[in-house]
């Protein structure tokens, strides 16, 4: 399948306003992402990083076309998947999925594993027969690790522990064999104990069957374990991205490094703390300038009046802050 | 001590069966001292929780054990005596504080009304009082005015924080107080806890799953697994150098941001059922170091190094580091 580029992409939502308004072209826009290009090279696991609300979730969703884009490109082989016909899309199905934050939500209560898992080789028509079609299921149970297969197909979602249903999310994701995955905060509603298998498992899934993934979850923790490379989200932009056994050394913007020293941590040393300043601004209103100016510490006049661009200072790292070359 | 909780057991009634989620704990606190409760979810960490208030849902009742709040204790206490007790010695932070607020009636309205409900001052002196907590958890008391969906969820905590301590309590009971938020706002609500458990001079109880959260903001932690504290002492000799197998395997299935990137330890199996306990150690189905004896006999309390006590048969033999 190739590398994802993603150029220039942006997401525009219109808040609900009057009538009227609307007619004047005076609707209220909140821009969810904003400007965003990055590359998921083929098989890579890139984690995008950021608090709620800043965007990283609707990224996501356009790179599976479950939003779609109000501007830019995602170009995934030669194809430009943002102006995708219907009938292509049928087959981009079978190359990129996504799985869920909420196990409890996004499986059907009324349909067993085996449906739940067998939908998509339904709708996609890839099983030869039904024989084909129970193997496949049968096989990418024991893969997911619900083993014996006979002990959970004819079982519905409330039956399962909420580790369970995320395998079988992540069954239902795989089953057409996908080149690239979307993982939405995958383990962060489960319990503590059974995260480490998912996450376990889905670093399998990229080493032995390379899978591309774009893991986004608000844990930098998490992100850092499972991710070759992190990309850092604050209110619809890319503010840094950084390979992940740099992050922890070599990361410069100060909201990557805020993050990073917040981050309740066992072993972290908690004396020397990054100081917070004011609160996360809304995407109704972003700052002008830099979108993080008003909660740098670095900050100077002209972070507030010039936007600064994602630059590359050293190879593989990314950063866009207006000071970055200025400050030690 | 200013809390005491003696061979504390909670059970439920569901059906004709009666589940047993907290099991014998046992546990003390002094004034300001303070303690974190993890576990994973149906560990019994919330309903200890509850039971600390006497306020279980209907269908909950302490069986057996006690829970003296300054000598007194909250189970057998008549209605007036926990009236005068709840809330304004013991107080407690309930979990989704973020739905915890009234949509439609201003917050400093929900403040001063509870306020007034418990004490008998006058209105003024109430919206005094409201302001000047508010003003302590960082809020400025200009915005008692507002609503619940003008407020940030960090901002939402804070104010049920301010609701929580209006009455002057002497323990403080934060449920899961940090789960919702995002990471930076997090830190915020773990460091105004540290500062007014200080400044008020308050005894605190931290439930949280999270244990790098209570980590930071706790002396003491205790390990809850089905229902049961399986190890508890001094936060770091607990979850640095652990005794029992299920806080080793706990702390090892968490990624932290300060250690080499390598494997997650998995824990087998499933959380357990507390309508299908297995006999002897509740842990034993997920156990790695388990022998025959933990099929049959239920570990009992032991003192080990460090001023910690464990529940495992081998707890001296297993010193782990993380």
């Amino acid at each position: 399948m190739g590398d994802i580029i993603v150029e220039n992409l942006s997401k525009d939502y219109v808040l609900k306003t009057g009538f009227i308004k609307q007619l004047r072209g005076k609707a209220e826009t909140v821009s969810a992402v904003n400007d965003v290009s990055l590359v998921i090279n083929e098989g890579e696991v890139l984690g995008l990083v950021g608090e709620s609300g800043c965007g990283k979730t609707t990224l996501g969703k356009m790179l599976v076309k479950i939003e779609s884009a109000s501007s830019g490109t995602i170009m995934i082989g030669d194809k430009n998947i943002v102006n995708i016909r219907r009938k292509e899309l049928f087959d981009f199905r079978k190359d990129v999925q996504m799985i869920f934050q909420d196990p409890y939500d996004s499986l059907d209560p009324k349909m067993t594993v085996y449906d739940i898992v067998a939908e998509p080789l339904r709708y996609l028509k890839l099983a030869k027969n039904s024989e084909d079609m129970i193997e496949k299921i049968y096989e990418m149970l024991r893969l997911v690790e619900l083993s014996p297969p006979e002990q959970y197909v004819n079982r519905y979602p409330h039956r399962l522990s909420g580790g369970q249903r995320q395998r079988v999310a992540i069954a239902r994701a795989l089953i057409v064999n996908p080149k690239f995955v979307v993982a939405d905060e995958p383990v962060s509603m489960l319990d503590v104990s059974i995260r480490a298998g998912i996450l376990n498992l889905l670093q399998k899934l990229n080493r032995e069957n390379g899978i591309s993934i774009l893991l986004i979850t608000h844990d930098l923790a998490t992100a850092r374990f499972l991710s070759h490379r992190i990309a850092v989200m604050y209110l619809g932009k890319i503010v840094e991205l950084i390979s992940s056994n740099k992050l922890m050394e070599m990361a410069v913007h100060p909201y990557t490094k805020l993050l990073l020293s917040s981050a309740p941590d066992l072993f972290a040393d908690t004396s020397n703390r990054i100081e917070i300043k004011g609160e996360a601004a809304s995407a109704t209103a972003p700052p002008k300038g830099c979108r993080f100016s008003p909660r740098c510490n670095y900050a100077i006049a002209s972070c507030f009046e010039k936007e600064p661009e994602l630059t590359e200072i050293e190879k593989d790292h990314f950063v866009a802050c207006n000071r970055v070359f200025e400050r030690e | 001590m200013i809390l005491e909780v003696k061979d504390l057991t909670v059970e439920f009634q569901i059906g004709k069966n009666f589940l047993t989620a907290v099991n014998n704990v046992n546990f003390g606190l002094g004034q300001q001292d303070s303690l974190g409760l993890v576990g994973e979810s149906g560990c019994g960490k919330s309903t200890t929780g509850y039971a600390l208030m006497n306020l279980l849902p209907k269908n909950g009742r302490i069986s057996n054990g006690k829970v003296l709040i300054n000598g007194v204790d909250i189970v057998t206490a008549s209605d007036a005596e926990v009236r005068s007790i709840r809330w304004k010695e013991i107080s407690m932070i309930f979990q989704n504080a973020m739905t915890a607020l009234n949509p439609v009636q201003k917050i400093g309205d929900q403040i001063v009304n509870a306020l007034l409900e418990h004490e008998t001052i006058s209105r003024s002196e109430a919206i005094d009082r409201a302001s000047y907590f508010f003003e302590k958890v960082g809020i400025s008391s200009s915005r008692l005015m507002q609503y619940p969906h003008e407020f940030s969820g960090g901002m939402k905590q804070r104010a049920v924080i301010a609701l929580a301590l209006i009455c002057y309590p002497k323990i403080l009971i934060a449920d899961e107080p940090t789960t919702a938020l995002d990471v930076v706002a997090q830190r915020q609500v773990i460091e105004l806890l540290i500062d007014l458990q200080k400044e008020l001079n308050l005894s605190m109880i931290l439930i949280s799953h999270d244990i790098s959260a209570v980590a930071e903001a706790c002396e003491k932690i205790a390990v809850m697994y089905g229902g049961e504290i399986m190890e508890i002492g001094p936060t770091r000799d607990v979850l640095i150098r652990n005794n029992h197998p299920y806080t080793n395997a706990l702390v090892g299935s968490f990624p932290s941001l300060h250690k080499p990137i390598s494997k997650l330890t998995q824990i087998p199996g499933s959380p357990p059922n507390l309508a299908d306990m297995p006999s002897g150690c509740s842990f034993y189905p997920r156990c790695t170091y388990a022998q025959n004896i933990c099929l049959h006999e239920k570990p009992p309390m032991r003192s080990v190094r460090f001023n910690k006590l464990c529940k495992c048969h081998f707890a001296e033999e297993l010193d782990f580091n993380q």
